[in-house]
């Protein structure tokens, strides 16, 4: 009875309650408890606020179908995803293409070996029967041949630059 | 009664917690069952959540679908599965954020027309489909966005997390990487704010 009088909570302590009801003091608290108005309008702020949250999923529409991991996608995690798979495809690529001989195991053969070098020889020997005439000689090595006439060489030079079509197959193997 | 419901909602949540943290960790094992599970349980509110935040069905569903996408490629990144929730609304916050973002981007150069702060009234918005029994749905979302357009943007998230989307601080202060002081802060001006509106122009009559 001879209590004094308790103070209600302010406005600012009950949207404190609101947020956190921790976070107002334990007198408060206890007052919040025990008197009526207080906790009617505790009450009411909070019983609208849960209410609004609840009238708007009602209102709100619903996903129209659940959600399912696509197929690609649920095969496409840890190490096949799509990023390695490019990327270890482009290393293999480029392996190929700059080492192309390193890692060939196709050794030359003996006996082709030793034909291709008979081939050179008889190219070699053509080329010695069928040497340039020896005025012209000079003129490839860059020297001044003493004492030789120049001949028209027109016919000559164009045999010698232009192969025949006999020589079509060495070349083309020489090259 | 009133204790014996207290004493039995801790341990469902629990129950609950423990069972959600279990299928995080079966689909961190790339079980995709378990994912699924995890997908069914919380679809519906991640929808919602970004659909009052869009306005849009057609939004809400592709940024939903987009949500659980990142959340299946990124699950192994989740260190503590019962955060599960928490991250789940992180990624939709942000996708929300690219996605007004884009918006934006779009408004500039004359795609598509926007209120102030992303928040406007879609023509879907009027006609949702279920009707309130004691409130003109239309007259809600008005409502609603009355109360929004108050609010600053973090206090408007903060609200709608808390109040809307039914989290505890915690887990908006997990959500928005703000530590629960700040969210505290934030949700009491946006209750200040709101509790003021409400003074003046009445805008809870009949909610």
């Amino acid at each position: 009875m001879n209590r004094n009088a308790p103070l209600h909570l302010t406005r600012d302590e009950r949207l404190k309650a609101v947020v956190d009801i921790g976070d107002i003091d334990h007198a408060r608290r206890s007052h919040l408890a025990t008197c009526d108005r207080c906790r009617d309008d505790f009450e009411r702020l909070h019983g609208r606020l849960e209410r609004l949250g609840r009238v708007a999923a009602t209102l709100a529409p619903k996903p129209k179908a659940a959600f399912r991991l696509p197929a690609r996608q649920a095969k496409t995690h840890g190490f096949f995803r799509p990023v390695w798979a490019i990327g270890i495809s482009a290393l293999l690529v480029a392996i190929v293409i700059v080492w192309p001989h390193a890692f060939s195991t196709v050794e030359p053969q003996p006996e082709l070996a030793r034909q291709e070098d008979r081939q050179l020889i008889t190219s070699i020997e053509n080329l010695v029967i069928d040497a340039l005439p020896a005025p012209y000689q000079g003129l490839v090595a860059w020297t001044d041949p003493p004492n030789v006439d120049v001949p028209d060489i027109s016919d000559d030079v164009r045999d010698w630059f232009m192969p025949s079509p006999s020589d079509q197959d060495d070349d083309e193997w020489l090259s | 009664m009133n204790n014996a419901s207290l004493a039995d909602g801790p341990l469902t949540v629990a129950d609950e917690n423990s069972r959600i943290a279990e299928w995080v960790l079966q689909a961190q094992a790339g079980n995709e069952t378990a994912f699924h599970r995890l997908v069914d349980l919380h679809q519906a509110e991640i929808f919602r959540m970004i659909y009052y935040r869009t306005r849009s069905h057609m939004d809400a569903e592709d940024l939903t679908q987009d949500v659980f996408l990142r959340a299946f490629r990124h699950i192994r990144r989740l260190a503590s599965p019962e955060l599960f929730r928490s991250w789940l609304y992180r990624i939709a916050i942000n996708r929300v954020r690219d996605h007004h973002r884009q918006n934006r981007i779009k408004s500039f150069i004359g795609l598509v027309s926007m209120d102030d702060d992303n928040f406007h009234e879609t023509e879907e918005m009027a006609v949702a489909p279920i009707a309130s029994q004691t409130l003109d749905q239309q007259d809600f979302w008005k409502r609603v966005r009355q109360l929004l357009t108050q609010l600053s943007r973090m206090e408007r998230e903060v609200f709608l997390l808390r109040f809307f989307d039914q989290l505890s601080i915690k887990e908006i202060g997990t959500a928005m990487g703000k530590n629960e002081n700040t969210v505290k802060t934030h949700l009491y001006r946006a209750l200040h704010k709101v509790k003021a509106a409400d003074d003046t122009e009445g805008l809870w009559e009949g909610i």
